[in-house]
């Protein structure tokens, strides 16, 4: 379990987040959803406790998280295949095994064992995130951070990348605290969301979502989201 | 004619170019401005019959050589060092911007002085003449890297072994790799002046004796010698670490 409780930020004088409190419970799908410069990012980095907070507590039981960033940072000199394996490495799992962890992982999101040896400059944004992606889950984490990972993608390979996030967490029982300022994503993705209001960060709402089988039913369910007053009031004024 | 013909072809023509004015300025000044071709041809003939000038490269290129690696070692070493600890950056920064700042002929000076002639001073005047560029591009090399590489790697809770490993020294050696195949070539140079003024057994030891001799045509042939080994090496050494790099180089984009 993820919890914050009242957790507060700042950067010097400038308040990020104000009492922000939330539960992410094992297994579960839960998005941040808020607009550009909120503190999603901070939130997300607290979590995964790169930033210690300013105020409140901060429980996180899941005994491995991952983090998936909004840009693959993979090593650049390093092949895909490596790349993928290189969080097992620091679990001191010997070559052999991470390669056929990370390999395994790499053809489950869709990429072929002719691109496991081309280093990240060669692979298509959507592949980089993929391999990001596996390099997350490689480690087996009860929890992955992921901080609007798609957002350079263009709509089809979000939407498709999407589709692999949730079945990857569904399958392995995997929490997820998604980050996003996309109504349509939090909408596809999540079991559980978190409106946050704008700067500083504190939840307005929190939503159970079951996410649409069809794009069409999706795209109702994000309009209709929006049209709430508050959901409106924290994404678009 | 095929692209590859004609560049070949320009060239001979800028050499029978370069032969000629070489011709007509020893026509007009004389042979101790500049000797004729054939003169110096002869010499070059003469001191590679008497079987000296492999011994003379290799002295020069061992001192050169030794300088280097030495200067590699401290450049690195100290570079890794003041990157990562800010206190010792801070305080060998101005140092080493110091001792690059001055003139390699200084060093020669010194190390005559310290040393004596015909020592370890190219050597010396090499080290003291490299590792400076060689310790600020491995400086530059750790405190540029991929802050958020670095952020990543901490996210999977990476060893700080693995971390230096994987992480900032391939960075690192993406920087100072130039400063080496740079530094390499101005080893030999800075190790044959330093001979040539303190008297040393290799190329500039010989230089010297030529010009002490006023032996212009063997002045020339060891400068032919010289010139010779820096087109050697440049196309062996070189050619392909450069090529290798530019390949490096494109794969250091982030993504």
């Amino acid at each position: 379990m993820l919890r914050f409780a009242d957790i507060s930020f700042a950067f010097g004088d400038a308040p990020a987040i104000d009492k922000l409190n939330l539960t992410i419970n094992p297994g579960e799908l839960a998005v941040l959803l808020g607009r550009s410069g909120c503190g999603k990012t901070t939130a997300l980095r607290l979590a995964a406790g790169l930033i210690q907070p300013t105020g409140g507590q901060l429980i996180n039981t899941f005994t491995r998280t991952a983090s998936v960033f909004q840009e693959p940072r993979l090593l650049p000199w390093a092949t895909a295949l490596d790349n993928a394996a290189f969080g097992l490495k620091a679990l001191g799992v010997d070559r052999e095994h991470r390669r056929l962890q990370a390999a395994q992982l790499l053809r489950q999101f869709g990429i072929n064992e002719a691109d496991f040896d081309k280093r990240p400059w060669e692979l298509s944004g959507g592949m980089a995130q993929r391999v990001a992606f596996a390099r997350a889950l490689a480690i087996k984490p009860q929890l992955v951070l992921m901080d609007e990972p798609f957002s350079a993608l263009d709509a089809g390979l979000r939407r498709e990348m999407q589709t692999i996030v949730r079945d990857a967490a569904k399958k392995d029982n995997v929490a997820v605290l998604f980050v996003t300022h996309d109504v349509n994503e939090a909408v596809r993705l999540a079991d559980r969301i978190f409106v946050l209001s704008a700067a500083p960060a504190r939840a307005v709402a929190e939503l159970t979502n079951y996410p649409p089988a069809s794009l069409a039913e999706a795209y109702q369910a994000g309009s209709a989201l929006l049209q709430h007053p508050i959901v409106a009031d924290a994404l678009t004024t | 004619m095929r692209p590859g013909v004609r560049k070949w072809a320009w060239s001979a023509v800028g050499i029978v170019l370069f032969a000629a004015l070489w011709q007509t300025i020893h026509a007009i000044s004389g042979p101790l401005i500049l000797p004729s071709l054939a003169d110096t041809f002869r010499a070059l003939v003469d001191i590679t019959a008497s079987g000296i000038v492999g011994s003379t490269v290799l002295a020069t290129g061992q001192q050169a050589l030794a300088g280097w690696l030495l200067a590699a070692a401290i450049g690195c070493g100290l570079g890794l060092l003041a990157g990562h600890v800010d206190a010792v950056g801070d305080a060998v920064a101005p140092l080493a911007t110091m001792v690059f700042a001055t003139p390699p002929i200084v060093w020669v000076v010194l190390a005559l002085l310290w040393f004596g002639p015909g020592s370890i001073e190219p050597m010396f005047t090499v080290v003291m003449s490299t590792f400076p560029i060689i310790f600020a591009s491995c400086l530059q090399g750790v405190r540029g890297r991929d802050k958020l590489l670095d952020e990543m790697a901490s996210t999977f809770n990476v060893p700080r072994m693995q971390h230096t490993v994987d992480v900032v020294l391939p960075q690192v050696w993406a920087q100072v790799l130039p400063a080496l195949a740079t530094t390499i070539a101005y080893a030999w140079k800075v190790a044959i002046m330093a001979e040539m003024l303190g008297g040393g057994t290799g190329l500039g030891g010989q230089l010297a004796t030529a010009r002490a001799n006023l032996d212009m045509p063997e002045m020339m042939a060891w400068i032919s010698v010289i010139l010779a080994l820096v087109l050697v090496c440049d196309g062996l050494l070189l050619m392909p670490f450069r090529r290798y790099l530019n390949t490096r180089f494109n794969t250091l984009k982030l993504r």
